[in-house]
This record gives structure tokens, C-alpha cells and sequence, in this order.
């Protein structure tokens, strides 16, 4: 139907409606003939402007803050659309979390926005809150989000609690035990704190502790202090010794075992300090002590030794004057390698034995030690089986080339010692063999080692179970097998007895 | 001033347990919004809606005062405080209380309080009318920091919106 056709049938209907005084009729044909009219002029009718604008107001990314032209003077609908439009500013400020923005609009809308602001803002001071210690705060309100919020209060309150105890025993222990200890800062070297054995025993109380670093007690220089603490900060811990300056002037050496610590979240140094001051003094004693002894004995040694011999050239001795002046040659000579052995381990201890390396014959070694023993200890030799498998097969000679001196004394002590650990009339068994490029010498007796120096066997004085025995055999032939660029190892069981093995560089 | 029929003390609200044995403590809400609003309309046919302002804010700041004297005198910590303040709000009926901002320092502080005692549910009006809440909080408050505030509430049930919010200020000199 043509658009004159539509206006026609618009204006009679209306026509007929008024004539009719049916004024709902009529004002559904008056709207139809003022659309029909509209759409002839190419105008949007204003309901249809209306609808449009609050929508895109709501919707577009970019709505007109104006009503359109043909409904600037509705006041409603300008109102409407300024709401509209704040809410939006709301909405969008909230998104961007910024919580402080004045919701301007009143209203259901504008109040349930109001509402959640005042719920966040209020989330924020628990939050924050929450951040200064109190763990009391709870949300009631935005469902799951509440119980997640509460139950990690919770769980912070409960892990602050098990801190806190922690911290507490921690100081308990720190403060109540007699060892001296200190805490410090890795990073600075500074003292953050000290229990009362070390205010005794540096002579500072703890505030004076508490503001001075590890440099001030420490007489190394101050870059190694800190390359030290450096150093346990990476290891987690440290040992070692120090000499450290008191309040009163006094230098006293100190064993530290230094341990890393976390303490309210920080990483920290503990020091467990050891005042070992007498202790060295009288090992500096013992040690001058034995050295002065063996260079004293060494010279009336060299008589006993020679005087033996010059004497059996006499032809007139009967075959038990012989026997005797031998067995006086013989420990004469045991007394100078046990000698030699004490000095060569001085040597090794202080870092001033210098190696000679030469072929040796490892079983030939051992059965000289077995014929010395025999003559000074009444060893039979018969209850020494030495087995050598050389790569030519059993009883092949080994190669070796190592310090012969060395070599030697650790022989000679593993032999002493197994033969003194064993029962009377037991067997030792020698074992050597090739193992690439290293030599095995391993010596066993059907003896377990007592359990009670089994952790330290191979340590200085370690000894239980001998009759005399100094704990210093395993130890010398420990630090000697070391300074062979080799290793050592013991075996031991109440069932099997045990093996000591010692594994050295075929050439040195 | 003529000599006084009544002067409000925390005892002239009497014993409740001996006078109420079988009600208790407790009535319907409607009963106190009923008296409160009366009130509120004999006052303003009488005074004008400013002077009744004023006296409602006065009455609550004064309930406020008694109310902080009776329930949390001692207190020194504004965080504990304000968290006995959540507890008895709320157990008493009264709203529930919610703090949006709190700054001591400078006396300055937003909060907010939901299901209110005397607004929430009313239709919507023109205006804010929690003014005796107004100068109740102010009472709670002047009594707290022992400065003088000003409180004003900028959000409310009454005018569409879903909780009341106040915003007190300390008075400066």
C-alpha cells in the first residue's frame, strides 16, 4: 500500500473514532496517523528516541550525555539518562577498584551500589586491619567470598599462634642454657641479640651486645668476619675457630658451630661458642712436651741400637747372649720407628712433611713389619697370612711408587692393631690387590670394634678395649692414607670381626 | 531555667528483670518506631522541622554518652572498641555496624550501619531522617576520643538506599 493510502485510512479511522466519541480508538488512530506522518518526514517517532537513548545509555560504549534533539525539554527523561549515566561512572569506578568515588544516584539502583561499596570499603578496613595483627576480624556478609576470607584469618591466627609459641620456647631455650650464644645479622655482622652465658662471659650486657657487630669481638679482620657469615648464610651452617676480644681487653680462643636460623620471618646467624682457650693452652704444652721427647730419645736410642750390634761381633757370647743382645737391638729399632712414626705424624699435622716417592714392594713391607713384631712383640708369625693377587695372577709382586716411610708406619699400625685386638693364637689375614689405578691393602681380624668407638675410629685418641692403647694407631694411619692421596675405610660386625682397608695411588 | 521534672540517668531506665518478669526485655520494633516517629511529628507541628532536628540529634548524642559511660568506659583501643561496638549493636538489635575508613590521626571517619534500628524498611522520603542516630554516634564517639565530632548521615533507607552511612568529623577550633 502506498504511504497517501496509509495516511488516508489514518485520518478516516480517526475521523470515525472522534465522530464516535470512542476516544481510546481514536487515540490509537491519532498515534497511527502521527507515525505514518513521521515516517513521511524521515522522523524517529519519541518513544521510540526515548527507548533508544536510556538503552544505549545502559549499553553503548560511548552514549550521549544529551536527550536528542525533539526531547531536550523532557526533564524526566534528562533525569533518567544523568542517572543512568552516574551509575555507569559508578560502576566503573568500582571496577577499577576505586572505592572512593561519591554514588551520586539515589534509589534502589544507586543504593544497592551504595551498598556494595559500603561492603568493600569496609572489607578493606578488616583487611587492613587484619595486616596490624588483628586476627579477630570475620566477614558476614558476600557469601563464599566471607568464608574463604575467615577461614585464611583463621589460618593466619592459628600459624601467628604456632610462631609465636615457637619464638617463646626458642627464647626460653636461648636465654635459660648455660652455652654462650649470639645471634647475628649475616648481612651487617651486627649482634641482634645475647643470652646471659655470653653477657658473662664477653662482659657486656645485652643492650651493649645488642649494638655492636661481630667485628668488634672478632680480631680477624673485619672482611673475613663477614666473608665467614657469608659463607654459613649459604652452608645453613659453620664451624670453626676464632679469637675473640673480651670487654675487659682479654683475647680468648673460641670454637664457634654456627648454625642458620629464622627468626620473625629474617634469616639469622646463631653462634654456640665454646671457650677453648685452656683446652688449647694445654694441647700448645702437650705437644712441645712431645716433641722435645722425641728428639731427646733419639740420640741415647742410637746407642742402644748400635752398642747391641758392636757387641755380638764378639766371639766369645754364647748363642743366649746373642738372642738376648738382638731382642735389645729390636726394640731399640721398634722405639725408633714408633718415634720416626710420632714425628713424621707432627710433620703431617702441621703441614711441613714433604713426600719422597720410590717403588716399593707392599708385601715385602708387611713381612718385614711381621719379623720386627715377631722379635718384639712375640708375634708368631705363622698367624699372619698375607695373600697378594697381582695382575700377572696370585702372588705376583704389585707395582707401587709412593713414600715408602709413610707407607710403612700405616702398615706397621694396622698390623699392631690387629694383632693387639685379636685372641691369642688368632689369625690376620693381609689382603693386596690392583684396583685400577689404585693399590688395596686391607688388614682383618675376627674382632668387632667396640661399638662405642665405632663413629670415631679413625679420630684422634679414639680407643676402647686395649690394654694401653694410646688412640693414635687408626688415627696415624688414617691422616698418613690422606697424605698418600689415599683413602681409608673400616669394616666391622660382631659376626665377620673386622677389615680395615686402605686404598692408595699406584704411582705417586 | 524552671526547676526540671526529669533529668535522664542510666538508673531511671529502671529494673527490667523485676518490672517485666514475664515479657523481658524485649518489645516489637514497631512499638519504638511508633513512639519515636509520633514524636518526631508533634515536635515538627510545634518546633519546625529544623528546631526537631536538633533536638533529635541532641537526644541521641546524649543516649550515646550514657550508652559509651555504661557498656565501654575503659577502653583505650579505638580497634577494640570498635569491635565491642560491632557486638553490642548487633546483639541489642540496633544494626549492624560496618567501618568504611577510620583515620584517628585525623579524626576522620565513614561508617556504616545496615538493618538500622529506626530507618530500615521505611518508604522512600525526601530526606535523610536518622538524625537522633546522628547524634548518637556523635555521643559514642565525643566519649571515645574526648573531642568534639560532627556527624552527618549522606546515605539512607529513606531515600532509596539499601544501608545508612554516616560520615563524622572532628570539630576543629
Amino acid at each position: 500500500m502506498t504511504d497517501e493510502g496509509i495516511l488516508a485510512i489514518a485520518r478516516a479511522e480517526l475521523d470515525q473514532a472522534i465522530r464516535e466519541s470512542d476516544w481510546e480508538r481514536a487515540a490509537r488512530a491519532a498515534d497511527s496517523l502521527h507515525r505514518a506522518c513521521l515516517d513521511r518526514a524521515g522522523l524517529e517517532h519519541p518513544a521510540d528516541a526515548a527507548v533508544r537513548v536510556v538503552r544505549e545509555a545502559f549499553f553503548a560504549q560511548k552514549p550521549s550525555a544529551e536527550p536528542p534533539g525533539s526531547l531536550s525539554g523532557n526533564r524526566e527523561l534528562a533525569k533518567v539518562l544523568e542517572d543512568v549515566l552516574a551509575v555507569r561512572d559508578s560502576l566503573m569506578a568500582m571496577a577499577n577498584g576505586d572505592l572512593s568515588k561519591t554514588i551520586a544516584v539515589k534509589g534502589f539502583l544507586g543504593g544497592s551500589l551504595k551498598m556494595l561499596q559500603a561492603h568493600l570499603n569496609h572489607l578493606t578496613w578488616q583487611t587492613k586491619m587484619v595486616a596490624k595483627g588483628d586476627f579477630s576480624q570475620r566477614v558476614d556478609f558476600m557469601g563464599e567470598f566471607a568464608e574463604a576470607f575467615n577461614d585464611m584469618v583463621a589460618q593466619l591466627d592459628e600459624a601467628r599462634k604456632k610462631i609465636t609459641e615457637s619464638e617463646e620456647r626458642y627464647r626460653s631455650f636461648f636465654t635459660s642454657v648455660e652455652a654462650i650464644k649470639l645471634i647475628v645479622d649475616p648481612a651487617t655482622g651486627a649482634v641482634m641479640d645475647a643470652n646471659p652465658a655470653a653477657m658473662e662471659f664477653y662482659g657486656y650486657d645485652r643492650e651493649q651486645l645488642r649494638g655492636m657487630s661481630i667485628r668488634d669481638l672478632d680480631t680477624e679482620p673485619a672482611r673475613e668476619s663477614l666473608a665467614e657469615l657469608a659463607n654459613i648464610a649459604a652452608n645453613k651452617k659453620g664451624h670453626g675457630f676464632f679469637r675473640h676480644r673480651l670487654a675487659s681487653g682479654e683475647l680468648r680462643e673460641i670454637e664457634v658451630y654456627a648454625s642458620l636460623i629464622q627468626f620473625k620471618g629474617i634469616s639469622l646467624v646463631m653462634y654456640s661458642i665454646h671457650d677453648v682457650t685452656e683446652l688449647r693452652r694445654l694441647e700448645q704444652i702437650r705437644q712441645d712436651v712431645e716433641r722435645i721427647v722425641r728428639h731427646d730419645l733419639k740420640s741415647p736410642l742410637t746407642g742402644l741400637i748400635n752398642i747391641p750390634q758392636m757387641l755380638m761381633d764378639d766371639a766369645n757370647l754364647t748363642a743366649q747372649q746373642r738372642e738376648m743382645l738382638a731382642l735389645v737391638a729390636a726394640s731399640g729399632q721398634k722405639m725408633l720407628r714408633q718415634i720416626n712414626s710420632a714425628l713424621e705424624l707432627h710433620k703431617i699435622e702441621s703441614g711441613t712433611y714433604r713426600l719422597v716417592a720410590q717403588e716399593c714392594d707392599p708385601a715385602e713391607l708387611i713381612r718385614e713389619n711381621v719379623r720386627l713384631m715377631s722379635v718384639s712383640m712375640g708375634v708368631d708369625p705363622g698367624l699372619i697370612s698375607i695373600r697378594e693377587h697381582g695382575t700377572a695372577g696370585p702372588g705376583c709382586r704389585i707395582p707401587l711408587k709412593t713414600d715408602l716411610l709413610l707407607l710403612d708406619i700405616v702398615l706397621m699400625n694396622l698390623l699392631r692393631n690387629a694383632l693387639e685386638a685379636s685372641e691369642p693364637g688368632a689369625r690376620v689375614g693381609v689382603d693386596i690387590f690392583e684396583d685400577g689405578p689404585e693399590v688395596v691393602i686391607s688388614v682383618s681380624n675376627g674382632q668387632p670394634v667396640p661399638a662405642e668407638v665405632r663413629d670415631r675410629f679413625f679420630e684422634k685418641y679414639a680407643t676402647a678395649g686395649k690394654k694401653g692403647g694410646t688412640g693414635l694407631g687408626t688415627y696415624s694411619a688414617a691422616i698418613m692414607t690422606r697424605a698418600l692421596g689415599g683413602s681409608i675405610a673400616m669394616e666391622t660386625a660382631d659376626e665377620t670381626g673386622t677389615k680395615v682397608t686402605v686404598r692408595i695411588p699406584a704411582t705417586h | 531555667m524552671a526547676e526540671r521534672k526529669y533529668v535522664f540517668s542510666w538508673d531511671l531506665l529502671g529494673d527490667i528483670a523485676l518490672g517485666r518478669p514475664n515479657l523481658g526485655p524485649n518489645t516489637r520494633l514497631e512499638v519504638y518506631r511508633l513512639m519515636q516517629f509520633v514524636f518526631r511529628d508533634v515536635f515538627e507541628r510545634n518546633y519546625g522541622t529544623e528546631k526537631t532536628d536538633e533536638i533529635f540529634y541532641d537526644a541521641g548524642k546524649l543516649a550515646g554518652d550514657h550508652f559509651y559511660k555504661n557498656i565501654f568506659a575503659g577502653i583505650t583501643d579505638f580497634n577494640e572498641f570498635v569491635k565491642k561496638l560491632q557486638i553490642v549493636l548487633k546483639d541489642m538489635g540496633i544494626g549492624i555496624l560496618r567501618i568504611e575508613k577510620a583515620d584517628l590521626e585525623n579524626g576522620s571517619f565513614v561508617l556504616t550501619v545496615s538493618e538500622d534500628l529506626d530507618c530500615s524498611g521505611l518508604p522512600e522520603m525526601d530526606s535523610e531522617i536518622c538524625v537522633y542516630d546522628e547524634g548518637f554516634i556523635a555521643g559514642l564517639m565525643e566519649s571515645f576520643t574526648g573531642k568534639r565530632f560532627k556527624v552527618k548521615e549522606v546515605d539512607c533507607w529513606c531515600t532509596g538506599d539499601r544501608t545508612c552511612r554516616f560520615t563524622a568529623e572532628v570539630v576543629k577550633d
